[in-house]
């Protein structure tokens, strides 16, 4: 007799050969939370490629993916490149169409087992129109949430840890968060409110009296308490004293605003998390600070040139596309997130051996200047090299697709005139584009650079500093 | 052991610190309010609050650590949270076109918005019932009044003490404040001032949590013993 194997599903089982650790056995005292971080590349992507192909026979079968997979034959799928060549993407714009068209709230991509959906999660309003997503237990249970646990023990979290998480309840993300710091065994520390600046005093307060040693916040929180901070004379330094590490999402950090954050707070290290509630995916950076870690068995992350669809190299700049490696959640194959990123090339110096992605913001948001894509983190980053200008508030200008010349308004009415001179001058040399500074004037305080029309330019005047 | 605190909202109120045993009673709590509300297995509930209102923490497992059954799971429904900021009354109107809800919970504050001016929700969309609750408070009755002409799917109230951690509906047949005796201590103290002859026993909820270690808290609450033969076999207390 031989006895017959049951099909788990992808989001239940471990990696095909490697093994992974229970939850209820972290592994104290170990750089590494499992094995898998680890693997060969080769294993990983095996196992990943076995994954999709679970994925792919699954998503034939949903209403928004049956026409568009309909020629994919998902077990004839040789590699990742044959996906790719294969497998159409799709985009936000789809979802929101399926959703008008239906009037519900679901798009035809939940790949939920038959206890159907445990919570049901908004999705950024990008476009100006926020899209569903449905989450089982099998996936709060056995999916991300072991990525999230990951991420955390990789930056520093470990168990005891008493941990201010400052997340909505409504947010995929937090979520996650929440199974993994309780499979952590972290002390979970909550400050009344959003995180709108209006309720940093409760935070401030929360950090003074509970004295948590990480923080898990958004990057304008962080800023905004720090600020408020300073401005109520707090000593930051003391308050911050318990606070080893913490953890931001929602903008990605310069390293002069990390550098900057680390010294004034005395963190032990400041680590960014990036990704996106559309496509339900995200990583985190590691101490070596060089890009994302995208976990190979939750996800499959490519970068594709936006105007061709062609696969980008690693180290080449274009739109992320993802696919989930999960099931029991709404489940997104080839989705472009149109965010603008980049594979990083090379092994990272933490050991890991899972793709990187560095991440620079919407593709809506960045100008084309010579035919150069330029993102406002690229702007923002680069300024914050040059002390003087570390985190001043700057806007970008924006006169149309196609620009000649790339438009700087720097916070202030006549700083030095040498700054903006250097200014001008580091970013036509790092950035290859011809770039024209001023000082604009009062700028809304802002730590992201932002984007103004040809209209806002008018108001902005001051001398410039042109570099080609 | 403390695997939780949460931050009162009221200012000065200070922290909630939960063991597990004591989040689960909390969701219990909530959990039974629903249940006297009507919420029941497939129902879609929205909740309109911060992430750090319980009345958003305790509706699902999801939305908290360590808890093993919210409100969702206690009842059978599906909850979705939309952050409770005035900003966000947009999202609300768009999720509830899309998302359908049985049951609205919302903060208080946040029903003018709902029910007139640019941003009230449209007609079409008030077929929910919708539940307001304060810390610690309640809308006048009034007001109550008002918004309940303009809303078509009901309106009732979830009354809540973050520093009590308290948390009871109102039985929307005959208003009587559930409190389940096997969670909470509750009575009324400081007897407040006769507006009418009808308000015998008026005063307010002192109120004790038995999941969790606080001493009696004597609330905000104005209530009062519910008058005999409403309707129903209950009788608990009554926002007065």
């Amino acid at each position: 007799m031989t006895a017959s194997v049951i099909p788990m599903p992808a989001g239940r089982r471990d990696l095909h050969d490697i093994g992974t650790t229970r939850i209820a056995g972290l592994p104290a005292g170990r750089r590494y939370l499992d094995d898998v971080e680890t693997a060969p590349r080769a294993s990983l992507q095996a196992a990943a490629l076995e994954r999709l192909r679970e994925v792919l026979e699954r998503a034939v079968g949903l209403p928004f993916y049956r026409e568009r997979l309909a020629h994919v034959d998902a077990a004839a799928i040789e590699s990742f490149d044959h996906f790719a060549a294969t497998t159409p993407t799709f985009r936000k714009a789809d979802l929101i169409a399926e959703l008008q068209r239906s009037g519900g709230y679901t798009t035809g991509i939940e790949a939920l087992g038959e206890a159907g959906a445990a919570a049901v999660v908004l999705t950024s309003g990008t476009l100006g129109f926020p899209t569903f997503a449905s989450l089982g237990w099998g996936e709060f249970d056995h999916g991300s949430p072991r990525e999230v646990l990951r991420e955390l023990w990789m930056d520093g979290m470990r168990p005891g840890m008493r941990v201010m998480c400052q997340y909505p309840a409504w947010h995929h993300l937090s979520m996650l968060d929440n199974r993994a710091l309780e499979w952590m065994g972290a002390e979970v520390l909550c400050p009344w409110g959003t995180f709108v600046p209006r309720f940093v005093g409760h935070a401030i307060e929360l950090i003074a009296e509970r004295r948590p040693e990480y923080l898990l916040t958004v990057t304008t929180m962080l800023h905004a308490i720090v600020e408020e901070a300073l401005a109520r004379g707090v000593d930051v330094l003391d308050l911050f004293e318990p606070v080893r590490y913490a953890m931001v999402v929602g903008e990605p950090l310069s390293f002069g605003q990390r550098r900057l954050l680390v010294d004034l707070l005395g963190l032990e290290d400041l680590f960014e998390r990036g990704g996106s509630s559309d496509g339900l995916w995200g990583g985190a950076d590691c101490p070596a600070h060089g890009g994302h870690h995208v976990w190979l068995d939750h996800h499959w992350v490519e970068v594709l040139d936006p105007d061709t669809g062609r696969p980008l190299e690693a180290g080449e700049r274009g739109t992320v596309v993802v696919t989930n490696l999960t099931l029991d959640r709404s489940l997104y194959v080839r989705f472009d997130t149109e965010d603008l990123g980049e594979l990083i090339p090379g092994p990272c110096p933490c050991g890991r051996t899972h793709p990187r992605v560095e991440l620079y913001g919407r593709l809506a948001d960045c100008v084309r200047v010579e035919g150069r894509l330029v993102a406002p983190y690229d702007v923002r980053a680069r300024l914050d090299e040059i002390s003087g200008l570390v985190g001043v508030p700057l806007l970008i200008v924006r006169e149309g697709a196609e620009m000649a010349c790339l438009q700087v308004r720097l916070d202030g009415d006549s700083r030095t005139e040498d700054l903006a001179e250097m200014a001008a001058e580091h970013l036509q040399a790092s950035l290859e584009v011809p770039v024209e500074v001023r000082w604009g004037g009062r700028l809304p305080k802002r730590w992201k650079a932002r984007m103004a029309t040809d209209g806002a330019r008018q108001a902005i005047g001051g001398a410039a500093w042109r570099r080609r | 052991m403390s695997v939780l605190t949460v931050q009162a909202e009221r200012p000065g109120a200070g922290f909630l610190e939960f063991s597990r045993e004591a989040l689960a009673g909390y969701a219990e709590a909530l959990g039974r309010a629903w249940g006297v509300l009507g919420v029941g297995a497939g129902d879609r509930v929205v909740v309109y609050d911060y992430g750090s209102s319980p009345v958003a923490y305790l509706a699902s497992r999801a939305f908290a650590p360590y808890l093993e059954r919210g409100a969702s799971e206690l009842t059978g429904a599906t909850a979705l949270c939309v952050d409770g900021l005035a900003d966000n009354v947009g999202r609300l109107a768009h999720v509830l076109r899309h998302f359908k809800p049985r049951f609205l919970f919302a903060r208080a504050e946040l029903a003018p918005l709902l029910l007139a001016g640019p941003t009230a929700m449209p007609v079409e969309q008030r077929t929910a019932r919708l539940v307001l609750s304060a810390d610690g408070d309640t809308p006048a009755r009034s007001e109550r009044v008002s918004w309940e002409g303009r809303w078509r799917g009901g309106l009732s109230l979830l009354a809540r003490c973050d520093a009590a951690a308290f948390l009871a509906a109102e039985c929307p047949r005959c208003r009587a404040l559930r409190v389940p005796e096997d969670l909470y201590e509750a009575r009324i103290t400081r007897a407040l001032p006769l507006r009418s002859p009808h308000e015998q026993g008026r005063g307010l909820l002192t109120v004790r949590p038995r999941f969790l270690d606080l001493d009696p808290l004597t609330t905000e609450l104005s209530v009062r013993s519910p008058a005999k033969g409403n309707g129903c076999s209950h009788a608990d207390l009554e926002l007065a």
